[in-house]
């Protein structure tokens, strides 16, 4: 029995089948440092992966270094993805690199925060920094990769919604280590022409690391000084950069920034077709209205009755006589000739309370005089003494055969003393 | 017409005669010209968006602006 032979490239064949069919190898993740670093003329990277006691070639063709962040060298310290396989015509097996980044992104993050924090501080986020957006633009710079899809995407929902308006591409590097000067010059460049009345700055989905320049200290003062109303479009929903914190307007992606950017057209022309229709109604209320006032005017009383044009003034005349009369010097005259009166009347009244008072004034007096008069009290049967035509009203002052004489009411005598006796009658 | 008058120069025009239509200042000979003027913007306004069917399209590049075409990613 003849033994079979492989041939090499069958075995190679075979151990290149093997590797591309275990699951393990076709993705694998590694962390590593770059050595033997070499950049091929064409643009693939060469270079060897190692560790402390180990090592394995690897390879990174030109199309995969456009997301690098990086330029790798001997030493760099990465983290990798990718997947192994054989290179037939050596034998060797190798890793083959779709992305890698500098091993410490979670210092990228870190940085990220730090420069959101000082540019917030700054007040580069604030609203009041922020312009309005045309309404109406003229046209419309867009700084993005001319090959990409958001450029696509832009072009088509500016151009369904409002032809009216122009675009200008300023193509940019959106990702890779030159990203961000790219995107800076194109502001800049944008703000020079001063063309367009609008930016649209941004780029289709991706890694973080693939949005990475937007990120960026430059780019973000580039937006913020921008003279042009700058919205930012970068990545998807779910992707917040620095820069749509500082853009005037964040979109979330490039297709909703063109339909920030712009009107509907389907919703101009029913705007239009409503200002027409209003215009028309209101024209028309408006002869109506004028109508109705014609034929209110023309069946108003006055042209029914035209006496009655009269008959407000006729009322008219006969109040400002009224008011003429109120106002006449006869009327004050009469008035104060009332009042003359009226004092004069006051006058009399208290002249008679007066004279009544002293009136019974005077009768009390009178009465008093009566109790105290003499003859009133001789009438009682009471009498004078007198002697020498003085009254005696003591004993001391009569002496036995004084003559003295008796005063009674209706005439008088005159007696002898013959006993005097002194004390109490 | 003024031929130079933008889309967004006769809307605006459009609306302020709409609303001095329906403020019910104006005289009638005024109301009559005002509405035919605006009417005027209407159609131009619409024949502006009908007319710009394609939109236009261009790439600075360097110093110069050429046409552009949307290319599919390689």
């Amino acid at each position: 029995m003849e033994r079979t032979y492989l041939t090499v490239t069958a075995l190679n064949r075979y151990l290149k089948f093997k590797f591309d069919n275990d699951a393990q190898l076709q993705s694998i993740l590694l962390k590593a440092e770059v050595s033997n670093f070499k950049r091929h003329s064409r643009g693939h990277l060469y270079l060897t992966l190692k560790d402390e006691s180990s090592q394995i070639s690897a390879v990174m063709f030109a199309t995969q270094t456009k997301s690098l962040l990086f330029t790798p060298k001997d030493g760099s310290k990465v983290i990798i993805q990718g997947y192994i396989s054989v290179y037939e015509p050596y034998g060797t097996y190798q890793v083959y690199i779709t992305k890698m980044s500098e091993d410490g992104i979670g210092d990228l993050y870190q940085a990220f925060e730090l420069l959101k924090a000082s540019l917030e501080k700054e007040g580069l986020f604030s609203e009041s920094r922020k312009k309005s957006v045309p309404l109406f633009p003229k046209a419309i710079g867009v700084i993005t990769s001319p090959t990409g899809a958001a450029i696509r995407d832009v072009i088509q929902v500016i151009g369904r919604r409002y032809p009216l308006t122009k675009i200008i591409v300023y193509p940019a590097l959106v990702q890779g280590v030159d990203a961000k000067y790219s995107i800076v010059n194109q502001i800049n460049k944008a703000n020079k022409d001063m063309l367009v009345d609008t930016l649209i700055v941004g780029r289709g989905g991706g890694s973080i690391e693939d949005l990475w320049a937007f990120n960026e200290e430059i780019v973000a003062r580039a937006i913020a000084n921008s003279e042009i109303p700058i919205i930012s479009a970068v990545g998807h929903e779910t992707d917040f950069t620095i820069a749509d914190f500082v853009a005037d307007l964040r979109a979330a992606t490039p297709s909703q920034a063109a339909e920030f950017a712009v009107p509907d057209q389907a919703t101009l022309y029913l705007q239009i077709e409503q200002l027409k229709q209003k215009a028309t109604l209101s024209v028309n209320n408006e002869l109506v209205n004028l109508r109705k006032q014609l034929n209110k005017i023309k069946s108003s009383i006055v042209f029914i009755e035209p006496s009655r044009l009269f008959q407000t003034n006729e009322m008219k005349i006969d109040h400002l006589i009224d008011r003429l009369n109120r106002t006449s010097p006869k009327n004050l005259l009469l008035q104060k000739e009332e009042e003359v009166k009226a004092y004069r009347n006051r006058l009399q009244l208290s002249f008679k309370q007066q004279l009544k008072i002293r009136e019974s004034e005077f009768l009390r007096h009178i009465e008093k005089l009566e109790l105290v008069n003499p003859l009133s009290i001789m009438k009682k049967g009471f009498s004078i003494v007198k002697m020498q035509n003085k009254i005696i009203d003591t004993v001391l002052n009569v002496h036995i055969n004084d003559e003295v004489r008796i005063q009674l009411i209706d005439g008088q005598f005159t007696c002898l003393v013959n006993k005097i006796e002194k004390g109490e009658s | 017409m003024d031929k130079k008058i933008t889309f967004e120069e006769a809307l605006k025009k459009l609306e302020s005669i709409v609303k001095e239509l329906e403020s019910g200042q104006l005289s009638l000979e005024n109301s009559v010209s005002k509405y035919n003027e605006g009417i005027e913007l209407a159609t131009f306004c619409n024949l502006e968006l009908k007319n710009a069917e394609v939109i236009v399209v261009k790439m600075m590049n360097q110093e110069q602006l050429v046409d552009f075409q949307v290319k599919e990613e390689e």
